[in-house]
């Protein structure tokens, strides 16, 4: 219950928040409460033991000093600018809270244990995406949405802890090391790191 | 009887929360601060000066004030904090809430009257901002008076202690600190016209008026945090007094940290305070089938 | 001629007056009573004529305004005015006893009509022959669907008696009762201004002169509601928890939307058409929220919310009668209704400007006035819907008390722009001549007597409620609602700040203690152009809706040798009404689509003889099945 609420108010914020961060405390703590829900999968061998540390690892701790290095970096990045209203904010994670109740309810699915918290935590990631114009923000959501799948990974297919690590491993690689190079290259024309500046590359 | 005693130490005790606000605030910055007891000085200094009015003004403007720390009065003979409010068997959430609107009503009014550009634009924010916070006030204590069972006062302090109640006590605080024009919303302690909201409406006020005017937002004050301390956890008047030093201290924190809002940004605020405790009503809704 | 003219007018009012308030004595005292039929040459048109208790309180509604109408016209507006607004009167009153279907029909066609004509009294200029034509359109089709629902009402019963209709209102089928009180909602709804179908009220009382407005809003739009209340709760009872959730929708909608739209506008009488259609809107919610408690088994708390529907109508009667009524001295004395133009009102008007501080207090919904009791008493029974612990019950009521107090809210924010804007501070354009103090005369004494009665019913709202909660347990069957906490409320309410002010006011009595000074406004001259203007008072509550008031803003600089100096600075901004726009784009489809039919039209002689003979070949074959 007190996990259900830790989730529920670290992904409503992930949404509503305006700094990016107050954002990365949010994606840290969702990151950590997924860690622990998929370690006791994990623990079956050494292998698959090997690259759950090593997925942690880049997830809770690299990532995030990478963005809090970037921020020093690059003060201007550090508001999220989001393209919704507070209400607006407000009233999306709510619908999003909703939604994955209901998707809870969908009989076919019933079976999947946590799904609730699965799609709640996937679909704040999509919702972050969508809402935030900082490039931050995007690579955070990335990260996000990729610790709802790992979660949802370890649920469905609990017998190929390696298979699950392994997937986990890339997205975090690409989530850490290549999205914090595009926002590095990004910077260097648009310190603000706004998305909708791509607007200028349509033909 | 219990209930006027209670008004009067209430109404007593308003300028010193006032007082120890201000003072925290002040030592929070870094300056030694005015002594706890400045407000009361204040108000007697106040008292003791004279009174100018603008010329030609109809009788609102001599009015209003009195009218607005009747207000104050009567919201504070409302409240419970140790017994029941002297009103209590008489005014309910929902009264209160358009009694709050009258007090704001009359004020603006006054504040059109006097021909004064910053007075209008004062009146102009108070009147839009106040239509905002009337709904979200009237929500959030519905909201607690759903769950709570009956809108009076008293019925307030047997909330359950769960979602709803949580949402609608954020929000109630959201509504709390724009009611007594903190910052992020309002800042007191400015007189830049551009900034101003309920500074505004009392610009052109001095003596005896201004210190009845004053008076009010103090009582008014602490009533808010009185019936905020009631939607925590906890029934005896000291719980109820040590949550509203809590408060009290929490609100301070928030003005210290944080920068004044931007004014059109104080709309968004409103309405997350209104979605937080129709959520909270919603929540009720759905947790009623069990 | 136009004096003897007029004393008939008024004459006739005034009886009007009387025999409303004797018909409301009737209801109240002795229940329903008939007094007799007509037999028409069918049994479908018997004319019956009696009085239901609850048609009482909108008997009574009448007689005040009547009263003060006639008070009004005995100096104030024209001849032929005074004429309409009697048969206006008396067409309004035969509604309202109205006991049989054809009786109903003919009487609210007969207000139909004489009401588009007060509408277009102005007729010689362009946008009031069209507000009037839309009027007339949109009464006609209302009427057409009202007939459709009184028919089958009638047709189900096998009778045109309403006493009939009611007893075998029971057993009526399903899909028979949601088609009628559909009907009922959208011909009943338009005439009392529900959304989306109340366009036709902004367009149509700027252009009728005040007092017609006046029995427009605090008249028509009542007996419009009174309709709505009888179809619900007794032509077509029970209705059902499905119509009641319609009804409070529909209700909350308009609420919101009517609020929304008059917080923005700058001509008084538009604005006050957007109020009553709010008020519509909190009616129509409560008499939902009657209909959703019956049906769910609750009809204590039905009866709780038919009195405050019925009460929020009475009240709505009585305070935009009284605004209308003022409006109508405004425009007389200034010769316009535009807020942006008026200021200072109260110097020269200063009965005009005490009775509309009391109608726009009143308006605002604060205490003690009359609208602050039906408000409170709404949101008492929409509290009870909580209770039934059913998920569309809860969050139809969680939308009704959201939109209630959103409409609570904002509805002050626009009186404190009317009264603040037009009544108090300095006038913002030069005065033409120099104008006369308004003097104390019927005019004053009509909008006096209103504002009285205001004052009356919100300091003692037990004189309305008592009556009005007999009312409404007899319609839905129970005990009647009590409310200790009602009689003390608003006494308890204002009696400290009545104290505080006479305090404050003593306080500055004398020169001795309240010195007299210029404002401040940093040195220079006080001038009414540093005076806040009506749409920059409303300037921050567009910015909030502008995604539903969609304002139209332009800005054009003119520039003279440099860009960065323009020599000028225009900026338009105009609100939209997005449903008229919509509604106008379906008007040009109909009237495209109607033009291609022409077509069949073709005028040759062949051709129309063709039309029968595939007419004849069709029949015969239908009939030969």
């Amino acid at each position: 219950m007190n996990l259900e609420v830790a989730v529920l108010l670290a992904g409503a914020l992930l949404i509503v928040g305006a700094r990016t961060l107050y954002v990365l405390a949010a994606y840290v703590v969702l990151a950590v409460i997924a860690s622990a829900l998929i370690a006791p999968s994990a623990l079956v061998s050494p292998t698959a033991f090997a690259i759950f540390a090593l997925t942690t690892l880049m997830k809770v701790i690299v990532a995030p000093l990478g963005i809090v290095w970037f921020l020093r970096e690059n003060p201007p990045a550090a508001d999220l600018h989001p393209s919704l209203a507070l209400p607006q904010r407000l009233l999306l994670a709510i619908g999003i809270a909703v939604a994955a109740a209901a998707i809870a309810h969908v009989p076919a699915l019933a079976e999947i244990p946590l799904l609730r918290l699965i799609a709640y935590v996937v679909l704040c990631g999509i919702g972050m995406l969508v809402v935030h114009r900082n490039l931050l923000a995007h690579v955070i959501g990335l990260l996000a949405l990729g610790a709802g799948i790992t979660l949802a990974g370890a649920e469905l297919a609990p017998q190929l802890p390696e298979s699950v690590e392994l997937g986990a491993t890339f997205d975090a690689l690409v989530g850490t090391f290549i999205g914090l190079a595009l926002v590095r290259a990004f910077a260097a024309q648009n310190p603000m790191l706004d998305v909708e500046s791509l607007r200028k590359l349509r033909g | 009887m219990t209930g006027l005693l209670q008004a009067l130490a209430l109404v007593a005790c308003a300028p010193l929360l006032q007082g120890a606000m201000r003072s925290l605030r002040a030592r929070l910055a870094g300056r030694p601060g005015p002594s706890l007891l400045q407000p009361y000085r204040d108000l007697a200094k106040l008292c003791g000066k004279e009174a100018l009015l603008p010329d030609d003004v109809s009788p609102l403007v001599r009015v209003a004030p009195g009218i607005v720390f009747g207000v104050a009065l009567t919201f504070a003979a409302t409240v419970p904090f140790f017994a029941a409010g002297a009103l209590e068997a008489t005014v309910d959430v929902v009264a209160l809430a358009f009694l709050l609107g009258l007090g704001r009503f009359v004020l603006t009014l006054a504040a059109l009257d006097t021909r004064s550009a910053f007075a209008g634009m004062a009146a102009s924010r108070e009147a839009s901002f106040g239509g905002l916070v009337e709904p979200a006030l009237l929500l959030a204590l519905l909201g607690a008076a759903v769950s709570g069972g009956g809108t009076r006062f008293s019925a307030l302090s047997t909330l359950p202690l769960d979602a709803a109640s949580t949402l609608a006590f954020a929000a109630f605080a959201l509504v709390v600190l724009v009611e007594t024009a903190r910052v992020p919303i309002d800042n007191q302690e400015t007189h830049y016209e551009l900034t101003m909201i309920h500074e505004g409406l009392l610009l052109e006020y001095s003596g005896a008026q201004l210190a009845l005017l004053q008076a009010a937002a103090y009582v008014k004050q602490i009533a808010f945090f009185a019936v905020a301390a009631l939607l925590l956890p906890g029934d005896a008047w000291w719980a109820h007094a040590g949550w509203m030093a809590a408060l009290a201290i929490a609100v301070t924190l928030v003005e210290t940290a944080l920068a004044k809002l931007r004014l059109f940004e104080v709309p968004q605020v409103l309405g997350a305070a209104f979605i937080l405790a129709a959520t909270s009503i919603g929540l009720h809704v759905v947790g009623g089938l069990g | 001629m136009s004096a003897a003219l007029r004393r008939i007018g008024t004459a006739a009012l005034a009886a009007v007056s009387a025999t409303a308030a004797f018909l409301a004595f009737l209801a109240f005292s002795h229940g329903a009573t008939t007094f007799g039929t007509l037999a028409g040459p069918i049994p479908a048109l018997d004319l019956t004529v009696g009085v239901l208790p609850v048609a009482g309180v909108f008997c009574a509604l009448l007689a005040v305004l009547d009263a003060a109408l006639a008070a009004w016209c005995v100096r104030r507006g024209r001849a032929i005015e005074t004429l309409l607004l009697a048969a206006f009167s008396s067409a309004m009153l035969l509604v309202l006893c109205a006991q049989s279907v054809a009786l109903f029909f003919f009487g609210w066609e007969l207000c139909a009509i004489v009401s588009v004509f007060l509408v277009a009294t102005h007729h010689e200029r362009r946008e009031v022959r069209r507000a009037a034509f839309v009027y007339l359109v949109f009464s006609q089709a209302g009427a057409a669907c009202v007939l459709v629902a009184l028919a089958l009402l009638g047709a189900h019963a096998h009778s045109p008696s309403f006493a009939r209709i009611a007893a075998a209102a029971a057993s009526l089928p399903q899909t028979t009762r949601y088609a009628v009180l559909g009907l009922s909602l959208v011909g009943f709804g338009s005439k009392a201004g529900l959304l989306p179908l109340h366009f036709w009220l902004p367009r149509a009382h700027p252009v009728a002169p005040a007092h017609a407005s006046a029995l427009l809003s605090g008249g028509m739009l009542q007996i419009a509601l009174y309709a709505l209340l009888l179809v619900a709760t007794i032509l077509a009872a029970p209705a059902g928890a499905a119509a009641g959730i319609a009804f409070i929708a529909v209700g909350t909608l308009t609420a919101v939307g009517g609020v929304v739209y008059a917080l923005v506008d700058r001509d008084l009488k538009r604005l006050l058409a957007y109020s009553s259609v709010e008020n519509a809107g909190i009616v129509t919610l409560a008499l939902g929220a009657a209909m959703l408690l019956v049906a769910k088994g609750n009809p204590l708390g039905a009866a709780l919310a038919l009195t405050a529907a019925s009460f929020h109508a009475l009240n709505h009667g009585l305070f935009k009668g009284l605004l209308f009524l003022c409006a109508g001295a405004v425009a007389d004395a200034e010769g316009t209704v535009d807020l942006e133009r008026l200021g200072g009102l109260r110097r020269n008007l200063p009965w005009t400007a005490a009775a509309m501080l009391v109608a726009c207090l009143a308006a605002a919904g604060l205490p003690p006035l009359n609208a602050f009791s039906s408000e409170w008493l709404t949101f008492r029974s929409l509290l009870q819907l909580f209770a039934l612990h059913d998920e569309p019950t809860g969050f139809a009521a969680l939308g009704a008390i959201a939109g209630l107090a959103l409409a609570g809210g904002l509805a002050p924010a626009t009186f404190v722009k009317v009264f603040g804007i037009a009544f108090l501070g300095r006038a913002r354009r030069a005065p033409k001549a120099e104008q006369a103090r308004e003097r104390f005369d019927t005019s004053s004494l009509a909008t006096s007597g209103l504002a009285a009665c205001c004052v009356a019913l919100g300091v003692f709202p037990l004189v309305a409620f008592a009556p009005l909660a007999r009312v409404s347990a007899a319609l839905t069957g129970s005990a009647p609602p009590a409310l200790p906490s009602l009689p003390l409320l608003p006494l308890g309410l204002v009696l400290l700040p009545l104290l505080g002010a006479a305090a404050s006011f003593a306080l500055t009595r004398s020169p001795n203690n309240a010195r007299r000074t210029a404002t401040w406004t940093c040195g220079s001259p006080v001038t009414s152009a540093s005076q806040y203007t009506s749409t920059a008072f409303s300037k921050p509550l567009r910015r909030v809706f502008s995604t539903v008031l969609a304002p139209a803003q332009t800005r054009t600089f003119g520039s003279g040798e440099s860009p960065w100096f323009p020599k000028h600075i225009e900026y338009r901004t105009e609100n939209r009404y997005l449903i008229d726009e919509a509604a106008r784009r379906l008007g040009a489809l109909t009237i495209r689509a109607a033009r291609r039919s022409r077509v069949v039209q073709s005028g040759s002689l062949r051709l129309y003889l063709a039309y029968a003979l595939v007419a004849m070949i069709v029949a015969v074959g239908a009939a030969a099945r």
